[in-house]
């Protein structure tokens, strides 16, 4: 399960972006590992930001996404793919996985989410 | 000779000042009015038409994908400068209020499964009365393809000898699309601060494309100098200066009353159009 997390920078202890196609960096969770994914193409795009950061999103092969909302258009291209969506307001990365984990089903510990990258 | 109103903040006059002009000169020749202040047209508010006709919309091509054949390769996705074009497994989603029109899609799809249908961006309004004719372009709601309506407004406009174009606000791609198509502009300016920090953008706009233009100053009993001295030390035209009068500002008449403050001796009306004359022997 690939999961990713609308962050404001590259590193998982940068704070979490409530922006989705604004969102400058994502943090992918996979396989107990950790990578980041640069937004910053999408992000800083004139128009159209939620939708191609959506579309760089479905074709990561992303299954979860968390982020603070999720505008329209993004939502409509989200909408038609099998991607769940979790809003959140938590402040940083590892909480906002360690809140969702049980509802994807998924084990994880403070520890299992250090033992990464 | 087509001239345009312009301004970079809103609300300094342009629309005032463009009629009252187009009422002055249309007094010995047929005139064209453009309102191409699509985001916000007001011009036929304040026109007495005799006729006017059905409004004619205007629409840009926006792709159509056939998703039955799509063979969801994501070329056209790619290909799209503007974030028009999503793709998922259901196939490619359109957005047209993104579509900028440019066809690319279509001809970089390896399987000609694109097509174009018309998607509505505005609309355009033609009104005559006695010697104006004033088209009038607005804006579909929602839509913000403000540059290709203007575009099509000016191609649709009456072609009289003298045009007179009350262009949006700003300085950014509306006045452009406006900018391109005239042969001088008059940039109408508030006397304050924030009037000459504005006025200061579409003066670079205007000396970047070497237009023809001048400055009209409104409300010059107001406010201060800096617009004045500005102009006089980038050596800019003045070509008239209008006083605010509170009867004008309160009445919103459909018949522009600022010219009953003008007298044969001192006419803002009658300097501006020396200034034209002397554009159009230029040109």
């Amino acid at each position: 399960m690939k999961i990713a997390i609308s962050c404001k920078g590259p590193s998982i202890d940068d704070s979490f972006d409530s922006h989705f196609g604004r969102a400058s960096y994502f943090q992918i969770f996979e396989d107990n590992k950790w990578h980041s994914f640069d937004n910053r193409e999408n992000a800083n795009a004139a128009q159209g930001a939620g939708i191609s950061t959506a579309q760089s999103i479905i074709d990561m092969g992303v299954d979860v996404i968390i982020t603070g909302s999720l505008g329209p258009k993004a939502s409509r291209v989200i909408a038609d793919s099998d991607i769940q969506v979790f809003l959140s307001d938590l402040p940083s990365i590892k909480e906002n996985l360690l809140q969702f984990a049980p509802k994807l089903g998924l084990s994880i510990t403070p520890e299992t989410m250090e033992a990464k990258k | 000779m087509k001239i345009a109103f312009a301004s970079g903040k809103g609300g300094t006059g342009k629309s005032t000042i463009a009629r009252t002009f187009a009422n002055y000169i249309a007094k010995d020749k047929h005139v064209s009015l453009i309102d191409a202040d699509v985001e916000e047209p007001n011009q036929l508010l304040f026109f007495k038409a005799s006729t006017t006709e059905a409004s004619k919309p205007v629409s840009l091509p926006i792709p159509v994908i056939d998703n039955d054949i799509c063979s969801k390769c994501g070329a056209c996705v790619k290909f799209c400068n503007y974030n028009a074009l999503s793709l998922n497994k259901k196939g490619v989603t359109v957005f047209p209020e993104l579509c900028h029109a440019c066809g690319g899609c279509s001809m970089v799809c390896p399987i000609n499964c694109i097509s174009e249908t018309p998607h509505e961006i505005g609309e355009t309004t033609l009104a005559h009365n006695k010697n104006i004719s004033l088209i009038q372009g607005k804006l579909a709601i929602g839509s913000s393809h403000a540059t290709p309506l203007i575009e099509e407004l000016l191609k649709r406009a009456p072609q009289n000898k003298t045009t007179i174009i009350d262009s949006p606000p700003g300085s950014a791609c509306s006045l452009m699309a406006v900018a391109n198509a005239v042969d001088a502009i008059v940039l109408v300016a508030e006397p304050t601060p924030f009037g000459l920090a504005n006025l200061e953008t579409v003066v670079d706009v205007c000396e970047e494309l070497e237009l023809l233009f001048g400055v009209v100053i409104n409300r010059c009993n107001m406010g201060n100098t800096c617009v004045l001295d500005f102009c006089q030390k980038h050596d800019i035209e003045i070509l008239a200066e209008i006083p605010w009068y509170y009867d004008v500002a309160s009445s919103c008449q459909p018949i522009s009353q600022l010219e009953s403050h003008f007298n044969t001796q001192n006419n803002p009306m009658q300097k501006l159009a020396e200034a034209v004359s002397k554009w159009e022997a230029e040109c």
